[in-house]
């Protein structure tokens, strides 16, 4: 008989160990655990913080974008984007209701805020609040890229950015304290304040707003208020010389015995606003208040004036007063205040330079003024360089030469009695001016300013000195006060910041 | 036939064997025991740590935020200064005493703006159908940071408009406590206190060459000038260290620029 009896399988007495290494792995999991939690949250909170500064810079990028681009300076200034026409030329008003986007999607990624019904493409929900009578859907849009991408690097994370006219509604403020909010007048800046008059020197007051929105959901809307300014230089007379025992020396007037004609004398100095019509303004604005022909800063420089005038032809010179026209406009307001000391001449002198479209340093002529100038493309032209080196300021002109815009001379300027300047000329520094005889009928439309700011060693004077200005013939047309000239060509030289404010969605 | 099988005896653990099985279980059981412990009690502790940290971190957002918006609406937005001075915002911060009337100087006789009191004028929810302003402040005292948002009321003095409405907002806050806490805070924290209090709030001044501390001999340093507004928190855990019994400081610094003018 086989017997087919199987030992049992042994046993072993490993057990313990099991539970113990279990328990242990328990230990350091209750501990790893602990670990990762607190690390977790600190992580946590300390992403929070990053997306919160993240999304409030990005959205404070893109206001910085759209303000920056409503400067003509920019190099991606809106108006040179070709078939973009959103900003109207010549600084004309922006109707309500014409809105640009500028659109700054990732790859891949679709924006369009004006799709109310599409969560995903980031609507502009923001805007019927602001125009409930004229909502999105009835607006003109324009759209346009973004800049911030550059050279495949990405930009911001903002993900619109509007542009648009602004009313007291959209304001949520009573500018002019009418009582209720309007809902359809633009608002315009002067300068120091918003208001509901575009005249003079006001300008158009915009809303520059940008949506930023990170990828983890955090999202920001802010909003700028913005508005042109610009160097707001203002003329209380079409010829302003400023300085102590200034010099005006025209050519006499002298005709013969009758019946001999009387000779040809057609230079004038004009105060009454727009007076040419040889010279039409580029603009139809409201007529100003007429101005004297020629202003000073005291007393005797005022008799000093008005005898080589009464030399000359005195009813040439009209104005606000029976010609001749002159006065000392410190008696009739003053000189604005950023013109009344050589310091304060030197800052604006200064502050023009810095924004000038042309610095040129002389002794320059015509051949050296910037290609380019027209009556829709007026131009900021700066002759000057050393102080020390007066020279290096003059500028001679001649041979028929017509400029637009603002003309800085800190030298001698010297020019033929057939030149045209439309804009404001400032001769600021030697405060030295002299007209030769050339072709004749040379005209300056808006407003010319000489003042002597520095000695010959280019050293600033505590107080303003004798400046002069000579006039060998009679043949130009002279100086016609021209209010439109003179803010035509005053171009923004930045976009103030009126206010800022972070929408709450 | 097969021989039949050795069996093996049913032989148990000696008795030695046991108490050493016994004695190893429990040393290991005791180590492990105190590791965890310590590990909750480490947990917690920086538990507390994330919260007060959360908290202040809350606050101190909030506060960038508030002085960001600060200003809003500015006096320029108006043609002429409205009658009613409740509408618009004078200046980004609000000032004690002579509110409204005469300016006073930062670090000298400006009772607010200090470096733990300031009071912002801006109108917080700028969406709101109500034209009022907000005067929004925030004030330390003892560990508490209080803030009080109310609104503007132009006839009266913002500290005395925000006094009674202050409730507390951050707690734990020890940028002002007694000397004696601090040498103990030094003791750990030499650079969190390198001088005694902390100010939470300092004030750089608009200048000609730039932002500067307001207190710097020369500068414009009336509350209507403050560009920026740097935010130092320092706050404490309730509890201390788990290990060294230590208390338990977290720094939390910001920098808060204003953008609307008052002019």
């Amino acid at each position: 008989m086989t017997n087919q009896f199987k030992a049992p399988p042994q046993r072993h007495n490993s057990g313990i160990a099991l539970l113990i290494a279990i328990f242990v792995l328990l230990l350091v999991c209750v501990v790893g655990i602990a670990m990762m939690v607190a690390t977790g949250t600190e992580t946590s909170l300390t992403g929070n913080y990053y997306s919160s500064t993240s999304v409030y810079y990005a959205g404070l990028a893109g206001l910085e974008e759209g303000r920056g681009r409503l400067l003509p300076k920019n190099h991606d200034y809106l108006g040179n984007v070709p078939g973009l026409n959103y900003i109207p030329s010549g600084g004309g008003t922006l109707p309500n209701g014409n809105v640009l986007y500028i659109l700054n999607p990732l790859p891949s990624e679709t924006v369009n805020p004006t799709d109310l019904s599409t969560p995903s493409t980031f609507p502009d929900t923001e805007y019927n609040n602001e125009f409930p009578g004229a909502p999105l859907s009835s607006a003109t849009i324009y759209t346009t890229s973004s800049v911030s991408d550059l050279g495949g690097i990405q930009g911001p994370l903002y993900k619109w950015v509007r542009i648009n006219p602004v009313t007291e509604y959209a304001l949520g403020v009573d500018v002019d304290g009418g009582g209720a909010l309007n809902q359809t007048a633009p608002i315009f800046f002067d300068g120091t304040h918003l208001t509901r008059t575009g005249s003079g020197f006001a300008h158009q007051v915009l809303e520059v707003t940008s949506l930023a929105v990170l990828s983890n959901g955090s999202q920001k809307l802010m909003q700028y208020v913005v508005a042109p300014d610009t160097l707001n230089l203002n003329f209380y007379a079409a010829l302003t010389i400023a300085g102590n025992g200034v010099d005006y020396d025209p050519p006499p007037y002298t005709p013969p015995p009758p019946p001999a004609p009387p000779p040809s004398y057609p230079l004038h100095v004009r105060g009454q606003d727009q007076y040419s019509t040889g010279h039409p303004a580029p603009c139809s604005s409201s007529i100003q208040a007429s101005v004297p022909a020629i202003g000073v800063i005291n007393a005797a420089d005022d008799n000093s004036v008005t005898t080589a005038v009464n030399a000359a032809k005195p009813t040439h010179y009209t104005g606000v007063s029976s010609a001749p026209s002159i006065q000392n406009v410190n008696v009739v307001g003053g000189l604005p205040t950023t013109m009344q000391t050589p310091t304060d001449l030197e800052q604006l002198v200064q502050t023009i330079r810095q924004d000038a479209d042309s610095v040129i340093t002389g002794p320059a002529t015509q051949m050296d003024m910037p290609s380019g100038m027209s009556a829709s493309n007026p131009k900021t032209v700066f002759v000057g360089g050393n102080p020390a080196v007066p020279s290096q300021g003059n500028l001679s002109l001649n041979s028929g030469f017509t400029g637009y815009g603002i003309l800085v001379v800190t030298g001698e300027f010297d020019y033929t009695d057939d030149i045209n300047w439309e804009g404001i000329i400032l001769v600021i520094g030697q405060g030295v001016v002299k007209e030769t005889s050339g072709g004749g009928n040379g005209e300056f439309d808006g407003a010319m300013f000489v003042a002597n700011t520095r000695d010959s060693s280019g050293n600033i004077l505590l107080t303003l000195g004798p400046a002069s200005y000579t006039l060998n013939s009679a043949a130009s047309d002279g100086v016609y006060y021209n209010t439109c000239w003179i803010n035509k060509v005053q171009k923004p030289v930045t976009y103030k910041v009126i206010s800022f404010r972070e929408i709450q969605q | 036939m097969s021989a039949p099988r050795k069996q093996r005896p049913d032989r148990g653990f000696s008795l030695v064997e046991l108490l050493t099985a016994l004695a190893i279980f429990l040393v290991i059981c005791g180590v492990a025991f105190e590791l965890l412990t310590m590990a909750m009690k480490r947990y917690q502790s920086e538990s507390q740590v994330l919260n007060v940290f959360q908290e202040a971190r809350f606050g101190l957002d909030q506060m960038v935020r508030d002085i960001n918006d600060s200003g809003y609406p500015p006096l320029n937005e108006y043609t002429s200064p409205p009658s009613n001075s409740t509408i618009y915002a004078l200046s980004p911060i609000a000032w004690s005493p002579n509110y409204s009337t005469s300016t006073c100087a930062i670090g000298s006789t400006c009772t607010t703006p200090s470096g733990y009191d300031v009071i912002l004028e801006t109108k917080a929810n700028s969406t709101s159908s109500s034209p009022t302003v907000q005067w929004i402040r925030y004030q330390l005292s003892g560990t508490t940071l209080y803030r009080a948002s109310v609104d503007k009321d132009g006839g009266t003095d913002p500290v005395g408009s925000t006094s009674g409405q202050l409730v507390p907002y951050v707690q734990n806050v020890v940028n002002n406590v007694s000397a004696a806490q601090i040498a103990q805070f030094q003791l750990d924290y030499p650079d969190m206190f390198p001088s005694g209090p902390v100010a939470i709030f300092t004030y750089l001044c608009d200048s000609p060459t730039g932002p500067q501390d307001c207190t710097n001999p020369g500068v414009d340093n009336s509350p209507e000038n403050v560009r920026a507004v740097g935010i130092t928190l320092i706050v404490m855990s309730p509890f201390p260290d788990a290990q060294t019994g230590r208390p338990k400081l977290v720094e939390l610094k910001g920098l808060a620029r204003r953008i609307n003018n008052t002019d």
